[in-house]
């Protein structure tokens, strides 16, 4: 481990991926405090997600022909920058860890977790939490919010600084993981593109987001992009198969495309899903009810209480609801869209157009502005006039 | 002829309010009615140059224009601790309201009919004494002790002993020790003036009346010095004044012109207006109130007599004035303000009741040019009052005036599609408002949009009848927001997630797979919780403290997009230039 590496420790618990369930004592130290070594014995919380997370590139199982190309990248020894792109719960983590693990071997996967402290130009204190083993680093910029360019520059930096203990056996090279670069404020990421370059023969980085649309151009040309694209139904519906025979459960194929169409084509949604379902009810029946995240069931709620009437009155309970969402920190663009979908079930074929662009338009003015239950409201309210006035023409028409 | 040349006559030019220490009290100030007041009237008949505030100080319990009850609650505590005798835990009494209240006053006037001798502390003079104290230079006298230590001398000595038996001095045994000015020392280091108070509590026999001003504005001066913990341990008995109310204050006013007539017999009265505008002006200060009264009278004799030389017909002279003054509320406002007047600040539940009530003339604007029939349903009456005075007058900034009127604006709506307007505008409101580059400048045009577009949605006139205020729920949102997102990322740091896919995804399934380890809220069932109404805004409310909200948030580092243009100060912008 590297002193480089911890610049202070907390009594947050450290992570053993590789041994699950297992207590493993891990030696933390600090230089900025003093020296102080904490030992922490953690267990692991078992969740089929990650017990069952594939640690090697061999025992991927779906897109296995990217798989190999990935392992014939590695074998070379050496590999450019990897940008890695697509949705959510499709598997971009796991893939690059599995690269981690083909590189550098087993030991990627003793993580710990640091606190890094860095100090602005401008005095301000940013703390940021990375998760760390001896040859990678990850860390997820955007948390940092407006000052990322500060903790993208400072600990690429570090990292690359710092020399490989033997690089005699290990590789010449770190590697620093960044993940929500779609995330970044343009800033950091042309401070990104330079650091890149700079320190190109002491690091690697793997850059992992959603979508590349975010991303400036600069980096994007400088990265080797891998796209990971969603599993399909099928392919989630065998996965699930799997999981229950390593649990040893019985699955019903009915049950297992339900939660694969109810996941969205998202994984790591699926498979929590299934265990949702499974400490719901076993053994499990095809019609069971799949379970659903909870605040996805509040929003539906919430989008009913919309369509069932339209009067301040409710637009003031939507808001109550809407500011419940928020506390539970689901994104505001996430609850618009939510809605959205909700909404248009209930709408007319013309509504729906029209109603889908005020999503977007509020959509937008979510990013532009800085408080997001303006827009949300305005959504709200914007949709319940114009449903009004639909339902009241139809009203009138029947009259007629 | 002279360029400057004092407004008050040949007297001096010093404002009564102004309260400077070291100034002799008791000449600013002489107790009232004490036996130079009839002496003065003799003496200076025609002469104009003295403060009305001064002259006409109440002379009886009915001249106060303080609330009677409050009066009666002084004299009780006067009664039951003073008038007993010497006690053996000194009694403190303090009375606080805004300046200008009558608290002085009425102590002064209570104390004089129970013939109590009052003894009051006075800032001394110099200063200079912490400089030279240990210079030898400086010359020998004017080596002093510091301010403290006067004031627990005099204070301790005060509330022991009686004075000293003055020829021709009305003896009485019982005294009053009155503070009202506080060293200013104990403003800093408060614990030394508790000290005092302690100390004082033990060995004083005589009670301690203190005096503190507050003023509208987030003012702990009482908070600092009388904590309430202080309060209870030295049971310190509290009679907290209000602003002067309007029918009180106009009485008050009134009775003092009739002396002034009385006194001067070329004395002119100002008209009723004049009076009304001022007792709105002053804002229930008492004080301000006669200073302008008697200055705004000496403006209509100038006012007049310049009018007389202007113009031939002088006939109408005074009364001109009275008329226009209804014509141009707003202009005359103006001018009142400019004589003198307080800077009053609108309390906020008022400033948020004229813009959400939006109260329009009866009457259209005669000379605009019809609109055209596709903006018919566009059309509203003028306006009684322009959303911007308001906002001026309000003291909240912008955005959190904005969120004021979110909060509250759908009580006031009848139809949705009003709703819908509103929404559209605070939408518009805050994305202009949240440029941060040019937010200085535009926020107030956020505001403006908002109010405006507000004003603008509502067709109808709320029909009639009270509705509560409440405080924007915003601000304990993001608190709330922000502390879950911290435990909780704190908490499953080790998941390897964005937070946007821990908080969407895996935590609500972690909660049910291990409903035993809990640790995200969940969301409260039914419609009525979740409306649960925030905060009540109380009628007297001038300062939100909307700091609560920003300030916690500020600190912490990890955000989303929604709230990171909060965060953006001017610190980013110089830091783009010094790396690399």
């Amino acid at each position: 481990m590297h002193p480089e590496f911890v610049r202070r420790c907390d009594s947050v618990p450290a992570k053993i991926v590789a041994k699950k369930n297992i207590t493993v004592p891990v030696l933390l130290k600090s230089r900025d405090s003093g020296c102080c070594e904490r030992e922490h014995f953690v267990v692991r919380m078992s969740l089929w997600v990650d017990k069952y997370r594939p640690t090697s590139l061999n025992k991927l199982s779906y897109h296995t022909e990217q798989a190999a190309q990935l392992k014939r990248l590695v074998q070379n020894g050496d590999f450019p920058h990897l940008l890695v792109f697509g949705p959510s719960g499709a598997g971009k983590k796991t893939r690059i860890m599995c690269l981690l693990r083909e590189l550098y071997g087993a030991g990627v996967e003793k993580l710990r977790i640091e606190h890094h402290n860095f100090t602005t130009p401008s005095k301000k204190k940013i703390e940021i939490t990375t998760i760390a083993s001896n040859y990678h680093i990850e860390v997820c910029p955007s948390d940092a919010g407006v000052q990322d360019r500060v903790v993208v520059q400072e600990l690429i930096k570090m990292v690359a600084q710092a020399q490989q203990l033997d690089s005699s056996t290990q590789r010449e090279f770190k590697v620093v993981l960044l993940t929500e670069v779609d995330r970044l404020t343009k800033d950091a990421q042309h401070a990104l593109r330079r650091t890149m370059e700079k320190y190109v023969t002491t690091c690697r980085l793997i850059l992992c987001c959603e979508s590349t649309s975010k991303v400036i151009p600069a980096i994007r040309s400088r990265c080797l992009g891998v796209r990971v694209p969603a599993p399909s139904n099928e392919q989630i519906c065998s996965i699930l198969q799997t999981v229950c025979k390593k649990e040893g459960l019985a699955l019903p194929p009915e049950l297992a495309s339900r939660v694969a169409d109810k996941s969205g084509r998202n994984l790591r949604r699926a498979i929590l899903m299934l265990e949702a379902c499974k400490v719901q009810q076993y053994p499990f029946r095809p019609d069971q009810q799949v379970v659903e995240a909870d605040w996805e069931v509040f929003l539906r709620e919430t989008a009913n209480a919309i369509v069932s009437q339209q009067s301040p009155r409710r637009l003031l309970e939507v808001r109550g609801r809407l500011y419940e969402l928020l506390t539970h920190c689901i994104p505001p663009d996430v609850i618009i869209r939510g809605l959205l979908t909700e909404l248009i079930d209930s709408c007319d074929g013309q509504l729906k157009a029209e109603v889908t662009q005020w999503a977007a338009y509020y959509e937008h003015r979510l990013q532009l502005g800085s408080k997001s239950i303006y827009h949300l409201e305005a959504f709200v309210a914007k949709f319940m006039s114009i449903y009004k006035k639909f339902l009241d023409e139809g009203m009138a028409a029947m009259m007629l | 002829m002279m360029w400057v040349s004092s407004s008050f006559g040949d007297g001096d030019i010093d404002v009564k309010p102004a309260k400077k220490s070291g100034s002799i009290k008791s000449e600013k100030r002489p107790f009232p009615g004490s036996s130079s007041h009839g002496h003065k009237v003799v003496e200076k008949e025609e002469y104009e140059g003295d403060l009305w505030v001064e002259v006409n100080q109440p002379i009886s319990v009915a001249d106060l224009a303080v609330h009677p009850k409050k009066v009666a609650q002084v004299q009780e505590w006067l009664k039951s601790h003073v008038l007993s005798g010497p006690v053996k835990d000194t009694p403190i009494l303090l009375l606080t309201g805004p300046p200008g209240a009558g608290k002085t006053a009425t102590l002064k006037l209570l104390a004089r009919q129970e013939s109590l001798e009052v003894q009051e502390w006075v800032n001394p003079v110099t200063e200079v004494h912490q400089l030279s104290a240990d210079d030898p230079t400086a010359p020998r006298g004017s080596r002093q002790l510091p301010q403290a230590t006067v004031f627990k001398d005099f204070l301790l000595r005060a509330s022991q002993f009686t004075s000293l038996c003055m020829a021709g001095a009305p003896k009485s045994d019982l005294k009053l020790v009155l503070v009202e000015d506080f060293p200013n020392v104990f403003y800093r280091d408060r614990s030394q003036f508790h000290d005092v108070l302690r100390h004082v509590r033990e060995v004083g026999c005589f009670p301690v009346v203190f005096i503190v001003s507050e003023t509208s504005g987030n003012d702990s001066r009482v908070r600092d010095l009388f904590p309430s913990e202080l309060q209870l341990q030295l049971k310190v008995d509290v009679i907290s004044f209000n602003a002067v109310a309007a029918t009180n204050m106009q009485k008050a006013l009134s009775c003092v012109l009739n002396k002034e007539a009385a006194r001067r017999s070329s004395f002119k009265r100002p008209d009723k207006d004049r009076i009304q505008e001022v007792v709105q002006v002053s804002a229930g200060d008492i004080r301000s109130a006669v200073n302008l009264l008697q200055f705004s009278s000496l403006r209509v004799a100038i006012d007049r007599t310049s009018k007389v030389l202007k113009k031939a017909s002088t006939s109408k002279g005074n009364m001109s004035k009275s008329t226009t003054n209804k014509h141009k509320p707003v202009k005359e406002k103006a001018s009142a303000e400019q004589n003198g007047g307080k800077d009053i600040s609108l309390f906020l539940f008022r400033a948020l009741g004229k813009i959400l009530y939006c109260k329009r003339s009866e009457e259209e604007e005669r000379g605009l040019p019809p609109l055209p029939p596709h903006l018919w349903d566009q059309k509203r009456l003028p306006m009684l009052i322009e959303p911007e005075t308001v906002v001026h007058a309000c003291p909240l900034s912008a955005e959190a005036l904005c969120l004021f009127l979110q909060q509250n604006y759908p009580e006031f709506m009848s139809e949705v599609t009003e709703c819908e307007t509103v929404t559209r505008y605070l939408s518009d409101a805050d994305v202009v408002s949240s440029e941060w580059s040019a937010r200085d400048t535009l926020s107030h045009y956020g505001v403006s949009v908002a109010s405006r577009g507000l004003m603008h949605a509502k067709t109808a006139v709320s029909k009639g009848g009270w509705r509560p205020l409440y405080k924007p729920e915003w601000y304990s949102v993001q608190q709330k927001f922000l502390s879950n997102r911290r435990t909780a990322v704190g908490k499953y740091v080790d998941q390897c997630l964005p937070a946007v896919e821990l908080f969407t995804q895996k935590l609500p399934f972690l909660n049910q797979i291990h409903p035993s380890r809990n640790t995200k809220p969940r969301f409260t069932a039914s419609l009525r919780a979740a409306n649960a109404r925030p905060q009540k805004l109380e009628e007297t409310e001038a300062i939100f403290d909307e700091e609560d909200g920003e300030t916690q948030a500020l600190p912490s580092l990890p955000l989303q997009q929604c709230t990171v243009p909060n965060e953006i100060d001017d610190e980013v912008i110089i830091e783009e230039y010094d790396s690399d």
